[in-house]
């Protein structure tokens, strides 16, 4: 190999090496001043994510660039960005954001579930911890590809050819929220929060929360909309107390 | 020589092609549709079933395909041209456009590999136009004549005339105002 050739190799792996980012650690043990949640004492922080105005509608999806897909959903399908019912918003992520400084939790190693199914992500939005195992399913007889595309977790894209096909990744650090989307299938998407500890929910119908087995505290919590943006309340939890948190998002 | 010339029109052509595809790809945002590398879907990319050629991988395999087969023509085309050329630039650009074919290639997996970074993904553009306007200039269709009756000719620095064959009778390429 003449020496320019060796050069322009060399230029083209340190490209490949520029390219490529680092894996955050993975999460550590518990700190020495860590605390430990006190089941006797646990409250609730529950309440309703309220949708004030006239419901936008939302696009509808045309799979005609996917037969299987067009079979799986012979009637008209819409995209999720805002779903309301009752009254409440759907599909919004609550979580504790700040102040459980000092407490630990241990990682659970039942894995969360992300299904491919019907050439939609089921769940559309999800949380799950630091480290946790994260199943991800193709129950269509079609292809998908699964692209996250975090900003401080490692970013990853792998295919699954097959129905039936199962793998399983891990996220190493704190994010909210971690986008997953399908390049194949240009509708689907998702929406991942992970964090370091169990306080979190996702609005269901009529856009109701429950956050169980929060310890006495002072806490900051936000809701996260993909479309919407962030609405964020503080609230105090007394031993045993039970608190109503409401919040309100509209369009623009 | 014609015909060397009509193929190197072809091969143009077909990097016009190829450039639109790409552009289809970008547009369509199914550059990450096909997640491996040289392989589609863990199958030899050759051997990909048409049928599951859906959605975004539509675009980007058939960008493959197409950036394959280009490949292909531009193999010939250097080959080709290293064998009848007599000028040495000329043979030197045909070459320069097969490595030009093979760069875009590698850059072409490292941006699939690498999730689309963009200093790659912005840089497979010039490897493309360039390899587009190397297949024009140096096999005009219009510039295939009679070197006597060419006015503007410029001396050929290899060929079988200037070495005083005059058994030579091949058409003279005209060679464009460039490299001067």
């Amino acid at each position: 190999m003449r020496p320019s050739s060796l050069q322009a190799f060399g230029v083209l792996l340190l490209l490949s090496a520029a390219c490529s980012e680092r894996q955050p650690p993975p999460p550590a043990g518990p700190p020495p001043d860590a605390k430990r949640v006190n089941p006797a004492t646990v409250g609730r922080v529950s309440g309703k994510v309220v949708f004030e105005g006239a419901a936008p509608g939302n696009a509808q999806i045309k799979m005609a660039s996917d037969p299987v897909c067009l079979r799986e959903n012979k009637d008209a399908v819409s995209v999720e960005t805002i779903k309301v019912s009752g009254g409440g918003l759907e599909n919004v992520f609550v979580y504790v954001k700040d102040g459980l400084a000092n407490y630990y939790f241990e990682t659970p190693s039942a894995p969360a579930k992300l299904d491919q199914k019907g050439c939609r992500y089921m769940p559309h939005v999800f949380g799950l911890r630091v480290g946790q195992p994260l199943e991800i399913i193709n129950s269509d007889p079609t292809l998908h590809n699964v692209h996250a595309l975090p900003d401080v977790n490692q970013e990853f894209n792998f295919g699954q050819a097959i129905q039936g096909m199962k793998n399983t990744k891990t996220f190493t650090a704190r994010e909210v929220m971690v986008p997953f989307k399908c390049d194949v299938h240009g509708w689907m998407s998702a929406y991942a929060g992970v964090l370091d500890h169990p306080y979190f929910a996702v609005t269901a119908n009529a856009g109701t929360f429950e956050i169980k087995d929060v310890p006495p505290g002072t806490y900051v919590v936000e809701a996260w909309h993909e479309k919407l943006g962030v609405r964020t309340h503080s609230v105090t939890i007394g031993d045993k107390e039970s608190k109503d948190l409401n919040f309100t998002f509209n369009v623009q | 020589m014609k015909a060397l010339n009509r193929f190197a029109i072809l091969v143009a052509a077909s990097t016009v092609l190829l450039i639109a595809a790409g552009g289809m790809v970008t547009s369509t945002g199914s550059g990450l549709s096909v997640p491996d590398w040289p392989n589609t879907y863990g199958w030899f990319m050759f051997s990909f079933p048409l049928e599951k050629m859906v959605g975004g991988i539509f675009y980007e395999h058939g960008h493959r395909m197409i950036a394959s087969a280009v490949g292909f023509l531009t193999i010939i085309l250097a080959a080709w041209t290293w064998w009848v050329e007599p000028r040495r630039w000329v043979r030197r650009l045909a070459v320069a456009a097969l490595a030009a074919v093979i760069l875009q290639g590698l850059l072409g997996g490292i941006t699939v590999l690498f999730y689309l970074p963009a200093p790659i993904s912005i840089g497979r553009c010039g490897p493309g136009d360039s390899r587009f306007s190397a297949g024009i200039p140096p096999h005009p269709p219009a510039g295939v004549v009679s070197r006597d009756r060419n006015p503007f000719r410029a001396p050929d620095r290899r060929g079988a005339r200037d070495r005083g064959d005059s058994r030579d009778r091949r058409p003279r390429v005209v060679p464009p105002s460039w490299p001067p």
